[in-house]
């Protein structure tokens, strides 16, 4: 498989190169484009384990992460009965990068809106974030990414990676993945009430020790605000 | 204390780097994307408590303002706006003015007073929820746009449509014309411009927010009893 | 006349440099600035004919019906022109050998020397947001497009499935086919995919890069609640 992303950071796309028998598993509604030898199956994004329980136990996960996570229910994936392309965007404004993992490297967390494509070898398990998630507006649940292969994540904005030496602070709606080598708590921005309330930021998550983390330019909540005068 | 602009013109993000013990930013509340551990920040309400409710009522931004001030050389402040698009920056000189939309203000260096009670430009922009503010130098202005920034001179005169001017440097005067005749402004689509003349320039928008608020408003979320079933039934739907 | 298409791909803006006489259409409200002597004329429905009255106007589907000619009286008098959104703008240049079908909200503008048919195609359908309505543009000269998203250009000369949002252009040697995303309804139906279009033939394709219809439901769902 081979990969090209184009027209970032404002309105990337990722292209796909796919040969017989490679696939890829996808966020429901990304595909753009495709050339007719690379076909689509649908499945409830919950992971793939099997029998019955487990599937009313995926529509209930899947269900969830609807409505808290901000994802749709359905992966599609896609696969080449003969070489092919396929070209895939999510709905926001926003950059797309490529993360290749493997087995040495640390899992990544990612924000659940900012899923797009992964490699069959890729497992993205839902994760609760904990109590510490509840204080956060953008949802309580992240995707824990392991495994081997490629894993593509995009954003509202665009994408920079910040090298965690020690401490850094990110407001949560710019956070769109890091590696679970580092600590994290989630707060106020400010001190105190004040803090909370007038400083206009929302909540921030403080990282401490070392690794990597993807922040995205823009906010979606940031947006509304700034356009809600208008409306 | 440095400053650098990324990914311009789709995602403008300023990027701050504190060097030394005085270095200190003004910035918009909510604008803050990230910082380096350490990096102070101290909320207040700019100009005391009633010019800042004052600005507050007259729509399109906050009443705080925060300042970021650095503890060690090399820290670094991400700073990035609402909308998507460019973010720029001018210098003023002290009691040099620049007057600028009030949706459009970042961050400040420097001194720049940034003052709402300036009269003049309260028409230009009737009929949306920002106004124009006047910020005097001296210091660096940071402004970001709905849209890529152009950057026009004025002296040969230019006709800016209304929800496309970001602002203009002193020097510039303005008038206000209808566009074309009657039919054209119910019909041709445009409808109260800027006459720019003078010296120095104007910073036009590439993008409407009118436009914007035409385009989301049938997406907005609708407060009643039926929205539960409206949600659940697009959940099955996989939008 | 001269187009120079700047800040590609999203906040694209398409300066227009044109010489005493020249002039060129655009549709209502693409006007940012202008420079220099122009005069502005409003004109009726970009063609005529009943079935214009008939089409309804979506938010950003349908064509306003309404376009400025800007006509230059003086030397390099110049004009920006932009579309209502977020996106990228092409100048693709048209001549005998071949049409234009561009898709309902992509025409920006173009010089008289190019004609605009409008053709409705009338296909909704109940899985599809956007009604696939065309302008059929021929003769010849620059015509300016716009899109949601970035703009790519493919010289096609075989198939390709487009998922219907995400087409803002093609030529006429190229053929379409709607059909349903996977093969069979309510995959196609939870695959979020809806109709796709299967494009078969050679010539000059443009896509775009983000659907209007999916960046409207995600942006405006954080948006404030209309009260009722």
């Amino acid at each position: 498989m081979r990969h090209r992303i184009e027209y970032g950071p404002a309105f990337a796309w990722l292209r796909l190169r796919l040969n017989a028998g490679e696939s890829i598993d996808t966020e429901a509604g990304s595909m753009i484009a495709r050339t007719p030898s690379i076909g689509m199956t649908t499945r409830l994004n919950a992971g793939r384990s099997v029998g019955v329980l487990s599937w009313l136990w995926s529509l209930i996960v899947a269900l969830s992460r609807k409505f808290l996570g901000g994802e749709t229910m359905f992966i599609n994936t896609f696969t080449a009965q003969d070489d092919g392309e396929l070209a895939l965007a999510p709905a926001l404004g926003g950059d797309i990068v490529r993360r290749r993992l493997t087995p040495n490297l640390p899992p990544l967390i990612v924000q659940t809106g900012s899923y797009l494509a992964s490699a069959p070898g890729v497992s993205a398990e839902l994760m609760w974030s904990g109590l510490r998630g509840l204080l956060s507006r953008e949802g309580l649940f992240f995707l824990r990414c392991t495994g081997e292969g490629d894993l593509f994540i995009c954003a509202h904005g665009g994408i920079t990676e910040i090298e965690c030496r020690g401490g850094y602070v990110v407001d949560t709606g710019h956070i769109v993945a890091f590696e679970a080598s580092l600590d994290y708590e989630i707060g106020a921005a400010g001190s105190g009430i004040k803090g909370l309330v007038a400083s206009g930021e929302g909540l921030v998550c403080t990282f401490s020790g070392v690794g990597r983390i993807w922040i995205q330019s823009r906010n979606i909540q940031a947006f509304a605000t700034w356009l809600n005068p208008n409306l | 204390m440095r400053t650098e602009i990324l990914q311009s013109p789709a995602f403008g993000m300023l990027r701050v780097t504190f060097e030394m013990r005085d270095d200190r930013i003004v910035a918009e509340a909510g604008a803050m994307v990230g910082h380096t551990a350490g990096v102070k920040m101290t909320t207040e309400m700019q100009g005391g408590f009633l010019a800042a409710a004052k600005r507050k009522l007259l729509g399109g931004e906050t009443i705080f303002k925060n300042t970021f001030t650095g503890t060690k050389p090399g820290q670094e402040l991400l700073l990035a706006p609402g909308p998507q698009g460019d973010l720029q920056s001018i210098k003023l000189r002290a009691g040099e003015s620049f007057t600028l939309l009030s949706g459009a203000y970042v961050a400040h260096t420097g001194d720049v007073k940034i003052d709402t009670k300036w009269q003049g430009a309260r028409s230009i922009l009737s009929g949306t929820g920002f106004f124009m503010l006047q910020a005097t130098g001296p210091g660096e202005l940071f402004f970001a746009a709905y849209g890529g920034i152009e950057k026009i001179d004025v002296s040969r005169g230019v006709l800016v449509d209304n929800g496309h001017i970001v602002g203009f440097t002193e020097g510039a005067r303005y008038e206000l014309k209808q566009f074309g005749g009657f039919r054209s402004f119910f019909l041709g689509g445009e409808g109260v411009v800027c006459r720019f003349i003078g010296t120095g320039h104007v910073y036009v928008q590439t993008r409407n927010v009118a436009n914007l608020v035409s385009f989301l408003t049938p997406f907005r979320p609708v407060k009643g009893s039926d929205s539960t079933k409206g949600k659940l039934f697009d959940a099955m739907k996989g939008d | 006349m001269h187009i120079d298409v700047r800040h590609r791909p999203a906040e694209s803006v398409a300066h227009v440099k044109m010489n005493a006489g020249e002039s060129i259409r655009a549709e209502s409200g693409a006007m940012l600035a202008m420079v220099g002597g122009i005069k502005v004329e409003t004109n009726g429905p970009a063609s005529s004919g009943g079935l214009l009255k008939s089409l309804k106007r979506k938010v950003l589907g349908a064509e306003s019906f309404f376009t400025n000619t800007f006509k230059a009286t003086d030397n390099d008098a110049a004009v920006w022109l932009a579309p209502r959104l977020p996106g990228d703008m092409v100048v693709h240049e048209v001549n005998s050998s071949h049409e234009l079908m561009v898709q309902g909200g992509s025409f920006v503008a173009a010089p008289m020397s190019v004609s605009i048919d409008t053709r409705f195609e009338g296909l909704g359908g109940l899985f599809s947001g956007e009604g696939l309505f065309f302008l059929k543009i021929h003769g010849h000269g620059p015509v300016v497009l716009n899109a949601f998203g970035a703009i790519d250009a493919i010289d096609l000369d075989g198939e390709l499935i487009v998922d219907t949002g995400h087409l803002v252009a093609f030529t006429s040697g190229v053929g379409y086919t709607v059909q349903k995303a996977a093969d069979d309804w309510l995959t196609s139906l939870l695959s979020g995919e809806g109709l796709v279009l299967h494009l078969k033939g050679k010539g000059r394709v443009y896509l775009q890069t983000r659907n209007p219809d999916e960046y409207g439901k995600a942006a405006g769902r954080h948006l404030a609640p209309i009260e009722h």
